[in-house]
C-alpha cells in the first residue's frame, strides 16, 4: 500500500495557517485587550483625566480670579478704573472658563452630581459675592463696613466651601483615575503577559511544527536524494548498458549488412536458378508432350502385340488339338500293340500245341516262332511308334506348355506393359501438369523473389537507418552519461545541503567518461554499413533526432513527488 | 548296381497255355501266395503268385503283359501268375546247371537247375516239385 505523505505546498499552508492561526489568536487577544486598554484610557481621559484637569483648570481660575480679586481689592482707593475694569474682564473671563470647565466636569463627571451641584453652587455663589464686592471697589462706593466685610465673610465662606467641595470632586476624579490607570495598568499588563505568553508559546509551537515538519521534510528530501542517489547509479548502470547495448547494436547492425549483402548475393543466385527451374520446367512440359505421344504409339503397338498374342494362344489351341490326334494314334499305337501281344500269345500257344504235337508239329512251331518274331517285330515298332508319338506328344505338349506359359507371361507382361504405360501416361499428364504448375509456380517464385529483392533493398534502407539509430544511440548514451554526471553533482550538492554523504566512489566507477565512450563508439562508426541500391530515407532519423532526450513522466514517483 | 529281373522256364510239356486277359476271383481267407481263382471256360482254375511265395513281394497283374501261364500235372491244372511270357525257348543240356545246394532250401525245393541263355540266366521250375510247394492238396 501506498504511503501517503503530505507535499510541501501542504507543509507550507500548514506551517503557514499555523502561523497566522498564532499570529490572529495573539492578534485578537492584542486587539481585546487593547480594546479593554483604549475604553479604560478613553475612560480615563474622558472621564477622570478630563473632569482633573477641568477641576484644576477650575481652581487655577478660581485661584486668578481670587487673585484679581484680592488685587482690585489692593487697589481700592488708588486705583484707576481702567486697571479694575480690567481685572473685572479678567475676572469674567475666568468665570467664563470656570463655566466651561463645569460644563466639561459636568458632562464627564461619572459620581455623584449633588456633590458637583454643590461645588457649582459654592461657585456661583462666591462668584456673586465677588461680583457683588467688585461692583463696589470698581464704583469705590463702600457703602459700609459692615456690609462690605459680610460680603466678604460670605465670600470667603463661599470660597471655602468650593475648595472643600472641590476637594471631594478632585479626590473622586483622581481616585477614579487612579482605578483607570491601575485597570488600565493591568489591562497593559495582561497585554504584555499575554503577548509574551503568545509569543512564547507561538515560538514553540511553530518550532515544535517547524521542527516536525521539516524534520519529516528533511527526511524526506534526504530520502528522495538517497533515492535519486540510488536511481542515478541505476541510471548509470542502465546508461553504460546501453553504451553496451549500442556498442553491440552497431556491431550487430555491421554483421546485419554483411549478411544482407551475401542475402543479396544468395537471392541474386536464386534468382537465376528459378529462371534456370523455369526453363528446364518448358523443356519438361515439352518432352512430357512428346513422351505423352510416344507412350500414346506404345499403348497401340501394346494393343496390336495383345492381339498377336491372341493368335498365338489360337495357334496353341490348334497344337492342342494336334496333341489330340497324335494321342488318338497313340491309341491307335496301343491297339496295335495289344494285337502284337495278343499275336505273341497265340503264337506261343501254338508253339506250346506244336510242341504238344511233337515231331508233326515241328513246322507248325516253326510258323508259330515266325509269327511271334512277326508279334514281338510289329509290338516293337508299335512300341516305338508309341514312343514317339509319346515324345511327339509330350513335345508338342511341352511346346504348348511353354507356349501357354510364354502367351501367359506375354499376357501378363503386355498387360503389366499396357498398366505401366497407362500409369506412364498417367505420370507423364501428371508431370506434365507437374511441369505446367513448377512451370507456374517458378515464375510466382521469381516474383516472390523479385519482390524479396525489393524487400531485401529496404531491409538494407532499414539496415542503414539502425545504424544511424545505432550512432545516434551511442551519443544519446554519452549525452546520458554527461546528464548522469551533473545529476550527480546535483545529488551531491542536495546530500551535503541535507547532511548526509552520497557514495560517490563506487558512484565514479560506474560511470565512464564520454571521452571513452566517444573512443568506444568510434570503432562502430567505422563499420560504417554500405548500403545497397536504395534510397536513404532519413524520416525516422530526424523523427528520432528531434525527439532524442525528450523525457517526460507524469507518473508520480513513490513518495508521491511528482516531477514539475 | 540294378539287380536283374528274374526269368524263369518251365517245362512245355506241363504247359497247357498261356492266357493274358483274366479276372481273379478272390477268395476268402487264402494263403498269401494265393491270388484267387479264374474261370477257364468252365473249368475253376487256382493262381498263385510265386513272387510272393518267394519274396513276399506281390506281382503287378494290372498291366498289359502280365499273363498267366496255365499248368497241368497230372489231372491238376492250376495257373502262375508272371510279369511276362517271354516265348519258347529251346535249352540243350550243355546250358543247364544244378543250382548249389547251399543256396535257400526253400527256393531249392522248386528250383534245382538253371540255364544259361546268352548272357542272361534262367531259373528253371521242377513242376513235380512245384504242387507240394504250393500245398497245392490244401488250396484245392
Amino acid at each position: 500500500m501506498r504511503k501517503k505523505t503530505m507535499t510541501i505546498s501542504s507543509r507550507v499552508i500548514i506551517l503557514s495557517t499555523c502561523a497566522m492561526s498564532t499570529i490572529m489568536a495573539f492578534g485578537g487577544f492584542s486587539l481585546v485587550k487593547m480594546k479593554d486598554l483604549a475604553s479604560l484610557t478613553e475612560k480615563l481621559y474622558q472621564h477622570p483625566y478630563k473632569v482633573g484637569v477641568s477641576l484644576r483648570d477650575f481652581e487655577s481660575q478660581v485661584l486668578e480670579m481670587n487673585k484679581n480679586y484680592y488685587d482690585l481689592r489692593r487697589l481700592t482707593g488708588n486705583h484707576s478704573p481702567a486697571v479694575a475694569q480690567q481685572k473685572i474682564e479678567s475676572i469674567n473671563a475666568y468665570h467664563q472658563k470656570n463655566s466651561e470647565s463645569l460644563k466639561i466636569v459636568e458632562t464627564n463627571f461619572l459620581g455623584n452630581k449633588e456633590k458637583l451641584y454643590e461645588v457649582k453652587e459654592s461657585y456661583v455663589n462666591w462668584h456673586k459675592k465677588i461680583s457683588q464686592i467688585s461692583q463696589f471697589y470698581v464704583l469705590n462706593n463702600i457703602a459700609s463696613a459692615t456690609s462690605l466685610g459680610e460680603l466678604e465673610n460670605s465670600a470667603a465662606k463661599h470660597l471655602d466651601d468650593l475648595y472643600t467641595k472641590s476637594m471631594y470632586l478632585k479626590e473622586f476624579a483622581d481616585t477614579k483615575a487612579s482605578t483607570f490607570y491601575s485597570n488600565a495598568k493591568s489591562t497593559a499588563h495582561y497585554i504584555l503577559l499575554g503577548s509574551a505568553l503568545f509569543l512564547g508559546l507561538g515560538f514553540v509551537f511553530l518550532g515544535t511544527i517547524s521542527f516536525i515538519l521539516i524534520r519529516s521534510l528533511n527526511q524526506r528530501l534526504r530520502s528522495v536524494a538517497e533515492q535519486l542517489a540510488f536511481n542515478t547509479k541505476s541510471v548509470a548502470d542502465e546508461a553504460a548498458d546501453i553504451t553496451i547495448s549500442s556498442s553491440g547494436l552497431s556491431s550487430t547492425v555491421s554483421q546485419q549488412a554483411s549478411s544482407l549483402h551475401e542475402t543479396a548475393a544468395s537471392v541474386d543466385e536464386l534468382t537465376a536458378m528459378v529462371k534456370n527451374n523455369v526453363r528446364q520446367a518448358e523443356q519438361s512440359k515439352n518432352l512430357a508432350e512428346s513422351m505423352k505421344t510416344i507412350s500414346t504409339q506404345i499403348g497401340d503397338e501394346m494393343g496390336e502385340l495383345t492381339a498377336s498374342m491372341k493368335e498365338i494362344v489360337e495357334s496353341n489351341e490348334k497344337i492342342e488339338e494336334l496333341v489330340t490326334v497324335i494321342d488318338k494314334i497313340g491309341e491307335k499305337t496301343r491297339v496295335i500293340d495289344e494285337i502284337a501281344f495278343q499275336t505273341k500269345i497265340l503264337s506261343l500257344n501254338a508253339s506250346v500245341e506244336a510242341e504238344r504235337a511233337g515231331e508233326h508239329g515241328r513246322g507248325f512251331s516253326v510258323v508259330a516262332q515266325e509269327v511271334s518274331n512277326l508279334a514281338q517285330m510289329s509290338g516293337q515298332a508299335s512300341k516305338e511308334i508309341s514312343e514317339i508319338v509319346k515324345s511327339s506328344v509330350n513335345v508338342a505338349r511341352d511346346i504348348s506348355s511353354k507356349n501357354e506359359k510364354k502367351v501367359r507371361y506375354g499376357e501378363s507382361l503386355v498387360t503389366k506393359t499396357a498398366k505401366a504405360i497407362a500409369q506412364i501416361t498417367q505420370n507423364l499428364v501428371d508431370i506434365f501438369q507437374s511441369s505446367d504448375h513448377i512451370l507456374t509456380a517458378s515464375r510466382d517464385q521469381s516474383d516472390g523473389i523479385m519482390q524479396v529483392n525489393q524487400a531485401m533493398s529496404e531491409l538494407n534502407d532499414v539496415t542503414q537507418q539502425n545504424s544511424n539509430l545505432a550512432e545516434q544511440s551511442a551519443l544519446a548514451a554519452k549525452n546520458l552519461q554527461r546528464q548522469v554526471l551533473q545529476l550527480r553533482k546535483i545529488t551531491s550538492d542536495i546530500a551535503s545541503l541535507l547532511g548526509t554523504t552520497s557514495s560517490e566512489n563506487s558512484f565514479d566507477e560506474r560511470i565512464q567518461p564520454p571521452e571513452e565512450l566517444e573512443n568506444r563508439f568510434s570503432e562502430s562508426r567505422q563499420k560504417k554499413v554500405v548500403p545497397l541500391k536504395t534510397k536513404p530515407s532519413l524520416s525516422r532519423n530526424r523523427v528520432l533526432a528531434d525527439t532524442d532526450l525528450n523525457i517526460e513522466d507524469d507518473t508520480p514517483d513513490e513518495d508521491g513527488w511528482k516531477a514539475i | 548296381m540294378v539287380p536283374m529281373r528274374r526269368s524263369h522256364s518251365i517245362s512245355l510239356n506241363r504247359v497247357s497255355e498261356v492266357i493274358h486277359k483274366f479276372e481273379v476271383i478272390q477268395l476268402p481267407s487264402p494263403p498269401p501266395f494265393l491270388i484267387g481263382a479264374i474261370n477257364l471256360r468252365g473249368q475253376i482254375v487256382s493262381v498263385f503268385d510265386l513272387s510272393k511265395a518267394f519274396s513276399g513281394k506281390a506281382t503287378e497283374y494290372k498291366s498289359l503283359a502280365t499273363c498267366l501261364v496255365i499248368i497241368h500235372i497230372n489231372q491238376t491244372k492250376f495257373a502262375i501268375i508272371v510279369d511276362r511270357a517271354s516265348g519258347v525257348t529251346h535249352f540243350g543240356d550243355n546250358q543247364c546247371e544244378k543250382i548249389d545246394e547251399n543256396l535257400c532250401k526253400k527256393y531249392q525245393e522248386v528250383v534245382t537247375h538253371l540255364h544259361k541263355h546268352g548272357k542272361d540266366i534262367v531259373l528253371k521250375f521242377n513242376t513235380d516239385k512245384l504242387l507240394d510247394f504250393l500245398g497245392y492238396q490244401n488250396a484245392a
